[in-house]
């Protein structure tokens, strides 16, 4: 008997290399088969248990013993490694769970995954991060992806899965592409890290195409095993198990029916090939106290951005601007349903219908093309009941019905008797009520077909039995994808048979004998639009009478948290999906609306990131809440211990706000994906805190400093490794790697502040260039948009160096004179003592004196940062002539925001930024007349005021 | 795309069956039917009018129904029990500073009838179903409500994995005050008092105070000359749902006017109108009226009203009791014999009513 000696771990290495080289050549070979190829994950390594313990022991001890050339040479076993790591992965930090599990890994070695991944999408055909995540997270993008669908996302995929069942048709789950786009556009309701993984459009319409195959049916996106292990995953958890079955089910069902008679390419083609109608506004009437106003239905228009993910960034954080429109939709607004606007004057169908205040010309010019209402000259809307009317876009007229007719007031009269003008509550258009009689003259049809509209007699088409998810009256209609669109055709003439055409098919029914109205049913039609059209026949088959109707085919939605337009209580943010810390930073603002004087219970709950509730606070509230409301209830809630003792550790928060009987709307808000995150330490027994960085970056190039309240403009750096002891007063954290920076407030030490007595932050007086301005703007922007800690006493701290930075601005663009006047309101108790001479050192020439005392003037009336505005840009325009800014209509605004909170002229275009920052810097009379106006109204105002101003 | 050529009949089975319900069990024109249809309209049209839905609700059954199945006034009777239910609310709304009221969506809820018997309601909106999974398959449809016999020990649970939160009984209800009728008259005396004059009121229709209680829709008419005093009243709105208020009246004319609500803001107009016409008739000396009739031996009682009452009232009886077909009355239920002393202490005290026939009772 010869000694058999146990394998070293660089053979059984070298065995599992070989091995899983086979196995993922043979799975790459019939990948490529594909159509298109689709890629391999190494998460597929289809490893027996005993093979995997192996896999798992040798790659330790590879890393134990410092991962030298011998081992490396046997990648794959690492890869696999890797990628079951992310499988496991929750979403937190990657490289603290990879080096904890296999003890003596480098950080510097990490740079070999990434080329053996690298090497794995070559050699195997294996997935290739994509996405904003991969370009950020270079290395561990890689084994995540390889992981398929790390465990922490599996309920929600099948969650998504669920939803969107009724929207599956078979061309989708034929185009994995076109499911995986149309999937992430749905993500957008999930949490941060779902919709991250949802990126990767590509890897998730395989990753749901092989959930949602059989049981027992081997699915050539995913081997069999992983797949297993997946839905094994889903089902340990009653909902996810429910919401997959139901999915498959549903599946199934598409894929059974297409054996029997797969839909014609035609129909989908012409249907996608459609401009998507679902994003145009639907115009209405409502009669009320004696007129008809005119409003838009503006629709989610989330769905633009299925194919152009950066449209939602802007959609998300935009005002839209409706042409004639009384006022613009809040920001973000655009990505909730069911936005209402009211229109002061008729829209001018040549304009675009809604635009973006402050978007990229290709986001407007996508909303230009995708948005449109219909192109009059007039517009055409059917009375549904007394007060309210919808546009009939096809302009049908039938008789016997009752219609508003609209146009331009330079349209003459229509000359027809059966119509009456009708008070309209809109300028530059006037209203026409008809009432058709049910026999025309001959010369009344010809009148209204040369208004562009057609008198519709003999035949009806229309929904029947079960109510449509939208129908006009006449000609468009909508069901839901997933249920059968019933339509009744209705002719006044007994006929033999319709020809019935839809989507270009055509289909020869018999009319059922002496019936009036033929029934018909239409089931999985695509999503989109599709034309029907009827041709009633005759005996003799002569066309006793044609018409259509648009069937609308669209995705289920699914009910926002926030709660749908029709709900009893609904909230809205604005912007839309903001974060944790920008919505307790004041940066974000929530509005409830309900029945007004109905009370109801708001629940804020903070979690942390494995989801434990670490705190929650009730409030009671009277509805509604408006923004200044909101401001007044987030304050009292982010003092609240309960809420400030936990902040700074939580990762989510949800507010709820729901009243039994009446309605529960909610919001849950991350603090996003953080690759770079600040943590505090509990304050010793001197009260001493020290900050620690966390970085989850793959790089190693992250630099730290530390700004301090006394001298914020300069910044000392750190080792990032280190710990950062804390001055009592705080100060500001910056951490910059590559492109990401995150700066946050450090919270304070509230005993020694109080000793310590006011800040006097030091601010440089820079040159007075516009470098130098810049050098200021850009120190406020820092301070400005850092985020806050839970601590209270960090926001004034913050406050003193916004307001030092800003004065010291002032004093370098305004003068030596004004200068003095901003020494001397350091020490005012009340500024508008301080009133006179600001306003004798706005200037000393007649035109400046001029300027001044008409800003004086108004000031009592300004106190309203709208006001102040219209104001200022009213009084400084001639100045601004005189000192040559021309052709910037933004210039008062720009001028008063660089006065009051000069971080915020970031936001302006650089090119127009430098333009106004160089005249500026040229006539001080310009700063001067701006700041007095800025600290005048300040000074007026109510000191309990919430701010928002300037 | 598969097109089929339907008879009537199978378009009306495919209708019932696309609204969630047994097609064998239920026709189109049913109660049942009517209701989904109306919850079904309300979750893609709200906040609408109440006669928006209705006309929605008509004009797609009305094609397959023989004429005169259903009505209008059926519809619109069916359309205030879900609103009393809670499937549906009526609020009011602020259009660019008019008050109009809406209807809007009810959360979905359940409440305990009694151990392992519960009432679901509320409406999700876009079309979505109020119960998914198993839970669907166990919601008994009656009329226009929804029931669901479930294991006590697992409910709490299982509804709360569907997504619908509890409300206890008591809140359910959502009874107001208690109070004598004289006091409830005066207190909105004293409001009309305080109101500010109304000028003219187009449409307005007045309750006749002096007509048979026991024909609500016939006491509806418009103020005559001679009319003075104060008055339930109701005005049509172009858009939104009807206007309900307290009017006083000086020679037929307007003077001052209060909407209702005046007490909650969360439950619908008519309800606190009603409760105000039934202390006025209290006052008079001639309360509303129920009948009581005993059947199954003495186990049951047949509860028959014929004049509409707030939905609290609705929702308290539904607690105790089976809704049943009302021939000969607006509307009935079937209560156990055990629950009527409480239901004669609830009618009597927080309505005024009194028995028609105190010799039926048990």
């Amino acid at each position: 008997m010869s000694e058999v000696k146990s394998s070293s771990a660089r053979e059984l290495l070298a065995y599992l290399h070989e091995k899983l080289d086979k196995h993922f050549s043979q799975l790459h070979g019939r990948r490529i088969q594909l159509d298109p190829p689709s890629p391999v994950f190494a998460l597929e390594h289809d490893l027996d248990e005993v093979d995997y313990e192996l896999l798992v022991n040798s790659v330790r001890t590879a890393i134990a013993e410092g991962l030298p050339s011998w081992y490396r040479t046997s990648w794959l076993p690492f890869v696999v490694y890797a990628a079951e790591s992310g499988y496991d992965y929750v979403g937190d930090e990657y490289w603290t769970s990879f080096e904890q599990s296999a003890p003596g890994w480098h950080p510097e070695q990490r740079h070999w995954l990434k080329q053996w991944f690298s090497r794995f999408s070559t050699q195997y055909g294996g997935v290739v991060p994509t996405g904003a995540f991969a370009k950020t997270f270079t290395i561990i993008a890689w084994p995540i992806s390889h992981a398929v669908l790390p465990t922490y996302l599996q309920r929600q995929l099948a969650q998504l899965l669920f939803e969107f069942r009724a929207g599956l048709s078979s061309e989708l789950l034929d185009n994995l592409d076109e499911l995986g786009e149309r999937l992430a556009v749905r993500a957008r309701l999930y949490s941060d890290r779902f919709r991250i993984f949802c990126q990767n459009t590509a890897l998730l319409g395989r990753v749901a195409a092989a959930l949602l195959s059989e049981d027992d049916e081997e699915s050539p996106y995913l081997v069999k095993s992983t797949l297993d292990r997946l839905v094994e995953g889903l089902s340990r958890e009653r909902a996810s198990r429910l919401w997959l079955q139901s999915a498959r089910q549903a599946a199934s069902r598409i894929r059974t029916r297409g054996f029997v008679g797969p839909e014609p390419r035609s129909s989908a083609i012409n249907a996608t090939a459609q401009r998507q109608t679902a994003t145009d506004p639907k115009l209405f009437l409502r009669f009320i106290d004696g007129a008809w106003s005119a409003y838009a239905e503006l629709p989610d228009m989330t769905s633009l951005s299925e194919r152009l993910p950066d449209v939602y960034e802007e959609l998300r954080t935009l005002r839209g601007v409706v042409t004639g429109a009384v006022k613009a939709v809040p920001r973000g607004g655009l990505v909730f349903p069911g936005q209402e606007v009211r229109f002061g004057s008729w829209p001018d169908p040549l304009r675009p219908f809604v635009q973006l205040e402050g978007g990229s010309a290709a986001v407007n010019r996508i909303l230009t093309d995708q948005s449109l209402i219909s192109s009059g000259p007039w517009w055409l809307f059917r009375l549904q009941g007394a007060g309210l009317a919808i546009e009939v876009k096809g302009r049908f007229l039938r008789p016997g019905r009752s219609y508003v007719l609209i146009g331009a007031n330079d349209l003459g009269i229509p000359p027809v008797t059966w119509l009456d003008p009708v008070p309209l509550a809109v300028q530059g258009a006037r209203a026409y009520r008809i009432d058709v009689p049910e026999h025309l003259p001959e010369e009344d049809s010809s009148a209204i077909v040369s208004l562009g509209l057609s008198v519709l007699s003999t035949i009806t088409i229309r929904p029947v039995g079960v109510v449509a998810s939208s129908w006009d009256g006449e000609g468009v209609a909508e069901w839901l994808a997933g249920e059968p669109a019933i339509i009744g055709i209705k002719s006044e003439l007994q006929p033999k048979r319709c020809l019935l055409t839809v989507d270009g098919e055509s289909h020869f029914v018999d009319w059922p004998h002496s019936a009036i109205e033929l029934f018909m049913s239409f089931d999985e039609l695509g999503i989109g639009p599709h034309d029907a059209s009827a041709i009633v026949i005759g005996d003799d088959d002569r066309e006793i009478a044609r018409g259509s109707l648009t069937i609308s085919v669209r995705d289920p939605q699914v009910r926002p948290e926030h709660a749908a337009v029709g709900e009893g209580i609904r909230m809205l943010v604005s912007p839309a999906r903001p974060t944790l810390t920008e919505l307790w930073d004041r940066h974000a603002t929530i509005t409830i609306d309900s029945v007004p004087g109905s009370q109801a219970d708001l629940l804020v709950r903070l979690t942390n990131t494995a989801g434990k509730e670490l705190g929650q606070v009730q409030r009671k509230i009277i509805l509604p809440i408006d923004d200044n409301g909101w401001a007044g209830l987030a304050e009292g809630i982010r003092t609240d211990r309960s809420f400030s003792n936990v902040y700074d550790e939580a990762q989510s928060c949800s507010v709820e706000v729901h009243r039994d009987g009446i309605g529960m709307a909610s919001l849950t808000i991350e603090r996003g994906f953080q690759a770079l995150r600040w943590q505090f330490s509990k304050p010793d027994r001197d009260g001493l805190i020290v900050a620690r960085l966390h970085d989850r970056t793959d790089g190693d190039d992250t630099r730290v400093a530390y700004f301090s309240v006394d001298a914020p403009l300069v910044g000392t750096n750190w080792d990032e490794g280190s710990s950062v002891a804390l001055a009592p007063r705080g100060g500001l954290l910056r951490a910059k790697a590559g492109d990401l920076q995150l700066a946050v407030l450090a919270p304070t030490n509230p005993n020694a502040v109080l000793t310590l007595g006011k800040a006097r932050p030091m601010v440089p007086v820079e040159n007075r260039s516009t470098a130098g301005v810049l050098k200021y703007v850009e120190a406020h922007a820092l301070w400005a948009t850092a985020e806050l800690p839970a601590d209270p006493f960090a926001m004034h701290e913050q406050l003193e160096v916004l307001e030092a930075i800003a004065r010291a601005n002032a004093s370098v663009l305004g003068g030596t004179y004004w200068a003095t006047v901003e020494r001397k309101l350091i020490h005012m108790a009340d500024a508008s003592d301080l009133l006179d001479e600001m306003q004798a050192a706005v200037g000393v020439l007649p035109p400046q004196k001029a300027l001044a005392a008409e800003i004086g003037l108004h000031l009592y009336q300004w106190l309203e940062p709208a006001k102040l505005i219209r104001g200022f840009d009213s009084v400084i325009g001639a100045t601004l002539t005189e000192h040559g800014v021309r052709g910037h209509p933004s210039a008062a605004r720009f001028l008063l925001t660089l006065a009051g909170q000069p971080g915020g002229v970031m936001s302006w275009p650089p090119a127009d930024r430098d333009y106004l920052l160089a005249r500026i810097v040229s006539n001080a009379v310009l700063m001067r007349a701006a700041r007095f106006a800025v600290l005048g109204t300040r000074a007026l105002s109510n000191p309990e005021s919430s701010g928002g101003g300037f | 795309m598969h097109l089929s050529q339907l008879t009537p009949a199978e378009a009306s089975a495919l209708a019932v069956r696309t609204l969630g319900l047994g097609a064998d069990a239920v026709d189109l024109s049913s109660k049942e039917s009517l209701a989904a249809s109306l919850r079904r309209a309300a979750s893609f049209m709200c906040p609408t009018s109440p006669g928006r839905l209705i006309d929605a609700v008509m004009g797609t059954i009305g094609p397959l129904i023989a004429p005169g199945d259903i009505s209008r006034d059926g519809i619109s009777e069916l359309l205030d029990l879900l609103i009393a239910e809670g499937d549906l609310l009526e609020l009011r709304h602020d259009e660019h500073g008019r008050s109009v009221r809406l209807l809007y969506l009810g959360p979905p809820s359940f409440v305990e009838l009694e151990p392992g018997r519960y009432s679901v309601f509320g409406v999700r909106p876009f079309g979505a179903q109020l119960v998914d999974f198993e839970l669907a398959a166990l919601v008994a449809h009656e009329g226009h409500t929804r029931t669901v016999h479930i294991d006590s020990a697992s409910a709490a649970e299982r509804f709360a994995a569907a997504g619908l939160r509890p409300i206890t009984r008591d809140r359910w209800i959502a009874a107001p005050s208690q109070e004598n009728s004289d006091s409830l008259i005066a207190r909105i005396k004293s409001r009309l008092d305080a109101a500010a004059g109304s000028g003219d009121i187009d449409g307005l229709q007045i309750l006749d105070p002096v007509a048979r209680t026991r024909y609500y829709r016939g006491r509806w008419r418009t103020p005559n000359a001679g009319d003075a005093g104060d008055y339930v009243a109701r005005r049509p709105q172009a858009y939104g749902a009807d206007l309900w208020c307290s009017v006083r009246l000086e020679d037929g004319r307007p003077r001052k006017v209060v909407e209702f609500p005046i007490d909650n803001p969360v439950v619908p107009a008519r309800d606190e109108a009603w409760r105000l016409q039934m202390a006025i008739d209290a006052g008079r000396g001639k309360p509303q009226t129920y009948t009581a009739e005993l059947i199954n031996s003495g186990k049951s009682v047949v509860v028959r009203f014929f004049s509409p009452i707030p939905g609290f009232a609705e929702r308290y009886l539904q607690l105790i009791g089976l809704t049943l077909d009302s021939a000969g009355a607006l509307f009935a239920y079937r209560i156990p014999a055990a629950a009527m002393p409480d239901l004669t202490v609830f009618l009597t005290t927080m309505l005024w009513m009194k028995t028609e026939h105190p010799e039926g009772t048990p």
